[in-house]
C-alpha cells in the first residue's frame, strides 16, 4: 500500500502525527519542486518557481502542467504497490496526483479520500475548481467523500473556516485507521466509505452489507498490518478490439461511487413507493441507513426494481400506471 | 450486429436530459478534440495496443437485457438510453437494431457532433426522441483548431437533420472553450443557429481537462 499525500495539503500535511505509524507507505508528492520532508519518501515534481506562472487552484495551474510532466516517472514508482490511497482534502491542488494517475494507472487499485470545499464565500474558487476535478471517478476502486455542507450543519450556526477544518481534520485522523484497514482487507472492485457502519461497502452489496456490518460494527483498528509485498506486474496485454468475456463487461457495466448516491438512492425508493401504491401493489421499502457516497443503488434497490417489474408486466398493459416524476437536472435530487 | 461499448452509465439524473438515463458510451471518434472527456475512445495511432481502454462486445439483445433493470424509472421520469461516445453515429447499425427492442416508453437520446457520414445519421433518424448535438463551433477555423477537423460536414447534416425532424427534437449544444473560442465566437455560433432554424440552443462551459495551451500559442 501507498498513502500519498502532497506539500500543498491542508490538512494532510507531512507534519500531521496520524500519518507517522505509516511512515513507511507515506510519499509525498512535492507540488512546489523542492523536498519539504525529511521523514518520509519524496516525489518531488519538476516545478519551478516562476512569478509569472498561473496560480488559479485548477489544472491551469503551472504545478498541475509541471506535475503532468512528471506523471509517468510517478506512475512507474507507484507500480509495484498494490493498493494507491490518495489522501485529498478541501485543497484543490491535493488532488492532482489522482488527476495525473487516473488515466495511466492501470495496476494499481486507486483509492481516493476527498473533502468538498463547500459552504464558505471564501472557498468559492477551490469549489468550482474541485468540482471538475471530481467529474470523472471511474478509474476508483474506492471513494471515501466527506460531505462539508453536511459537517456545517452538525457544527451550527455561527461556523467558521477553522472550525471546519478542524473537524475535518478530526474526522479524517478518528476515521483514518479505518480507511486503511478497510482497503488492506477489501476484496471488492468498487467500494464506498459508509459513515454510517465506518467501513468499506462493496458498490453492489449495499444495503445487504450495511445491514450484516451493523452486527458486527467493533473491530479493532490495531489488526491493521502493514504489508510490504510487492507485486511484478508488467504491462498488461489487453486485446484492441471489444469482447464478451466476463471481466470486461464487468469493466463495462462497473457502477461508479458517486458523492451523491444517497440522494440518488432516496430518490429511486420514493419512486418505486410511488408506482407499487398507483398500481395497487403491496410493497414496502426500508430506507438504507448508508451515510456516504453509494453508487445511488445496490443489489437490495435492483431487487426491488426488478421486483415491481415483474408485477408490472402482470398487469395488462392498457391499466399500467407509470405517475410522471419531474427530474430536470441534479440539483432537483432531494 | 455488434456494439463496441465502453462503459454502462446507469442513474443518470437529468444530466443527459429529462429523467433517469442509462448513458451507452460507445468506443470510437474520428475528431481529435482538445479537451476530449472520454481520450481513450480513439483508436490508437501508433497500433500499439491502447491499453487504457476496456470495450465491451454486446448484441443489442446483450445490451437490452443490460439496461431492462431500470425500465420502471425510465418510464416514470421521462428517462431511457443515451448513446454517447466517442461518436456514436459511427455504430449507428447498433443504434438501429437496439431501438427495434427498446420500450417505445423509453427516450432515446443521442449526443453526437453529427461528425460522420449522412448516411449514418439517416438511419436512425426515426429512432431517436432527441438529437442533442454538440456544435463545438460554426467558424471552420475555430472548429479546425479545436477538433482537428473541418465542419463542412457538420452543418450539412444539420440542415438535413432539420428538414427530416421536428425542431423540437433538436437541442445542440454550443460550449465556451477555454482557450479556442471567444465569448464573440459564441455569439455568432448562437446566430448562425437561429437563423438555420434551431430553437432549442444550450451553452455551456467544456469541462477543461487538460491544462489551457500555452498562453504563448493561443489560438487569439
Amino acid at each position: 500500500m501507498r498513502i500519498l499525500i502532497t506539500d500543498e495539503n491542508l490538512i494532510w500535511t507531512p507534519d500531521h502525527p496520524a500519518l507517522e505509524p505509516y511512515a513507511e507507505m507515506v510519499l509525498v508528492v512535492c507540488l512546489n519542486g523542492e523536498r519539504v520532508t525529511d521523514k518520509y519518501e519524496c516525489f518531488i515534481s519538476p516545478y519551478a518557481w516562476d512569478p509569472g506562472a498561473l496560480h488559479s487552484c485548477d489544472i491551469n495551474d503551472a504545478k498541475y502542467a509541471a506535475l503532468e510532466n512528471a506523471a509517468d516517472a510517478l506512475n512507474q514508482k507507484l507500480s509495484s504497490r498494490t493498493d494507491i490511497v490518495l489522501l485529498a482534502d478541501i485543497t484543490p491542488a491535493s488532488l492532482y496526483p489522482f488527476l495525473v494517475l487516473r488515466n495511466r494507472n492501470r495496476w494499481n487499485r486507486l483509492h481516493l479520500c476527498a473533502v468538498s470545499p463547500r459552504g464558505f464565500m471564501e472557498l468559492e474558487n477551490r469549489d468550482s475548481a474541485y468540482g471538475p476535478m471530481m467529474h470523472d471517478l471511474t478509474s476508483l476502486c474506492s471513494l471515501f467523500y466527506m460531505n462539508s455542507r453536511k459537517l456545517l450543519r452538525e457544527l451550527g450556526p455561527g461556523a467558521e473556516l477553522p472550525d471546519l477544518i478542524r473537524k475535518v481534520s478530526d474526522v479524517y485522523e478518528e476515521l483514518l485507521p479505518r480507511i486503511l484497514f478497510g482497503i488492506q482487507r477489501g476484496k471488492w472492485d468498487k467500494a464506498f466509505f459508509d459513515f454510517y457502519t465506518k467501513s468499506y461497502i462493496p458498490l453492489e452489496d449495499g444495503y445487504d452489507m450495511i445491514e450484516s456490518a451493523l452486527q458486527d460494527r467493533a473491530f479493532d483498528p490495531a489488526k491493521i498490518l502493514v504489508l510490504k509485498g510487492t507485486c511484478l506486474l508488467g504491462m498488461p496485454m489487453l486485446p484492441d478490439y471489444p469482447n464478451s468475456t466476463a471481466s470486461t463487461l464487468a469493466d463495462v457495466e462497473s457502477p461508479v461511487p458517486r458523492p451523491d448516491g444517497k440522494a440518488v438512492c432516496n430518490y429511486l425508493r420514493s419512486l418505486r413507493l410511488q408506482l407499487a401504491a398507483a398500481n395497487h401493489i403491496p410493497f414496502t421499502s426500508e430506507e438504507c441507513p448508508t451515510s456516504g457516497p453509494c453508487a445511488g443503488t445496490c443489489g437490495k434497490c435492483d431487487r426491488e426494481a426488478s421486483w415491481l417489474f415483474e408485477k408490472m408486466r402482470e398487469i395488462p398493459p392498457e391499466k399500467r400506471v407509470y405517475p410522471e416524476r419531474s427530474l430536470e437536472s441534479e440539483e432537483e435530487l432531494p | 450486429m455488434t456494439g463496441d461499448i465502453m462503459n454502462i452509465s446507469r442513474l443518470r439524473m437529468g444530466t443527459d436530459g429529462r429523467g433517469v438515463s442509462t448513458l451507452v458510451t460507445l468506443f470510437g471518434c474520428p475528431l481529435r478534440c482538445a479537451y476530449c472527456i472520454n481520450d481513450y475512445c480513439h483508436e490508437s495511432i501508433d497500433n500499439h495496443t491502447n491499453y487504457e481502454t476496456v470495450r465491451g462486445a454486446y448484441s443489442p439483445g446483450d445490451l437490452y437485457a443490460r439496461v431492462l433493470i431500470d425500465d420502471i424509472y425510465f418510464k416514470m421520469t421521462g428517462g431511457g438510453i443515451v448513446f454517447g461516445g466517442g461518436e456514436p453515429l459511427l455504430q449507428s447499425g447498433f443504434i438501429h437494431q437496439f431501438c427495434r427492442l427498446a420500450d417505445p416508453l423509453w427516450t432515446i437520446r443521442i449526443e453526437t457532433s453529427l461528425y460522420s457520414d449522412r448516411e449514418n445519421m439517416e438511419l436512425i433518424l426515426d429512432d431517436i426522441d432527441e438529437w442533442i448535438v454538440d456544435i463545438k463551433d460554426a467558424d471552420p477555423a475555430v472548429y479546425r483548431r479545436y477538433t482537428g477537423h473541418d465542419n463542412s460536414r457538420v452543418l450539412r447534416n444539420l440542415k438535413v437533420l432539420l428538414r427530416r425532424v421536428p425542431s423540437e427534437k433538436i437541442r445542440v449544444r454550443v460550449p465556451h472553450i477555454p482557450g479556442f473560442n471567444t465569448e464573440a465566437d459564441v455569439r455568432k455560433t448562437v446566430s448562425f443557429l437561429k437563423e438555420t432554424g434551431i430553437t432549442d440552443i444550450d451553452e455551456f462551459e467544456y469541462i477543461q481537462t487538460k491544462p489551457l495551451p500555452d498562453r504563448k500559442n493561443l489560438p487569439f
